[in-house]
């Protein structure tokens, strides 16, 4: 769906077109999840905060001027639905809780069968994740994801070139020692 | 390996990743209650507080609708007086008429010049009672024995109220003939004919002040 077509989209679900909201769950909820589990890394959490990202999208459609980058609007949402969620589940962490316990929950990702994948969570700091789930995943041109990130242009292709520098030294090197 | 190899790698990998569909679910959302994104355990408490509220405005209003009622039966008088008792000063000439009801409350107190309802405290040809000036109370009522009760009780409530009516000279009587033929004479003033009955008398002619 290009963008002038999720802008139609987004027209007809203020005028309350409840297949436009269809159309739009349907084209953007795997680039969505994958960027909320990038930043959270919770299976769990990522479900909620894309439930709560939609609803926010139906509730505060009215407010949206159409023209304006509605795949941005709708990111920006569940990215600060997401971060807001981390930081209130920091705050209720009981003090003796194991370091990132408390932004991961103590539900472990399965990375089993997607080694690129495990990689990238291990290796990847918050930023380089987002900027390579969004690229590679949700298939955002650079020049969207640094409008969507507030980030220049070339801070974010120097980011997006060096994560995918640290995933291939890190692939070679789990390569050699498998060998 | 190429950097477009791991694109494609990662791309493929998350083709495999099982996304919950919440299409079902944002839909089935009682949008009402999760308005801007808000907890279920928040709706609830709003709502709670909200039908609190509500209720706490219902039993105050009823309260107030059964408070307005009572002064309205107690205060104006609305309730049909059994007896009739009337105040003139020589002083200044003004006269009342007070209503009273059975249970011996006051129901309503007039001028009887203006027609006017006035406060029994504050009776203005009262106020300067001297010791030259008479007062006579007439006290009206089917039950002369009611009557007489209601006499002492005015005299005992007047004395306690105004200062100048102990040393006035004050003449009492009870349903004598001529304050009869006066309350009948101020009924037929009014239009109506006058009825026998002393409780029907003096109904009418509460109607008509």
């Amino acid at each position: 769906m290009t963008k002038q077509e999720f802008d139609k989209k987004m027209l007809e679900l203020q005028r309350g077109d409840e297949q436009a909201f269809e159309d739009i769950y349907n084209e953007t909820h795997r680039g969505l999840f994958a960027f909320i589990l990038s930043i959270c890394r919770n299976y769990h959490t990522a479900e909620d905060m894309m439930q709560v990202a939609y609803i926010r999208l139906r509730t505060t459609v009215a407010s949206y001027r159409v023209g304006s980058n509605a795949y941005a609007w709708l990111y920006t949402i569940a990215k600060n639905a997401t971060l807001n969620e981390i930081a209130r589940a920091k705050r209720e962490a009981p003090s003796d809780m194991e370091e990132g316990q408390e932004r991961f929950g103590s539900y472990t990702m399965n990375d089993e069968g997607a080694p690129v994948t495990a990689v990238m969570n291990r290796v990847l700091n918050d930023t380089e994740r987002q900027i390579v789930t969004l690229h590679v995943i949700a298939g955002f041109k650079h020049r969207e994801i640094a409008e969507m990130l507030d980030k220049p242009l070339g801070t974010v292709l120097w980011t997006y070139n060096n994560a995918l520098s640290k995933l291939k030294r890190e692939l070679e090197k789990e390569g050699s020692d498998e060998t | 390996m190429k950097l477009k190899d791991i694109e494609h790698k990662l791309r493929s990998e998350q083709e495999t990743v099982k996304v919950p569909d919440m299409l079902s679910r944002v839909k089935k959302a009682p949008l009402n209650k999760l308005l801007s994104g808000e907890t279920p355990a928040q709706a609830f408490k709003k709502k709670l507080a909200v039908r609190l509220l509500v209720t706490a405005t219902v039993l105050l209003i009823a309260a107030v609708f059964c408070f307005a009622a009572m002064l309205l039966f107690t205060e104006n008088g609305k309730a049909n007086p059994h007896a009739y008792l009337s105040i003139k000063t020589s002083g200044e000439g003004e006269s009342y008429a007070i209503f009273v009801t059975g249970d011996l409350s006051k129901a309503a107190c007039f001028d009887e010049r203006t027609g006017e309802q006035t406060s029994f405290y504050a009776l203005s040809a009262l106020y300067d009672l001297k010791s030259t000036d008479k007062v006579e109370i007439c006290a009206i009522c089917e039950d002369a024995s009611l009557a007489s009760d209601l006499l002492g009780k005015l005299r005992e409530e007047l004395s306690g109220a105004y200062a100048g009516f102990n040393g006035a000279s004050v003449t009492t009587s009870v349903n004598s003939d001529s304050a009869i033929a006066l309350l009948k004479q101020k009924v037929s003033a009014a239009g109506l004919s006058a009825e026998s009955d002393l409780t029907k008398l003096i109904d009418q002619y509460y109607s008509v002040l």
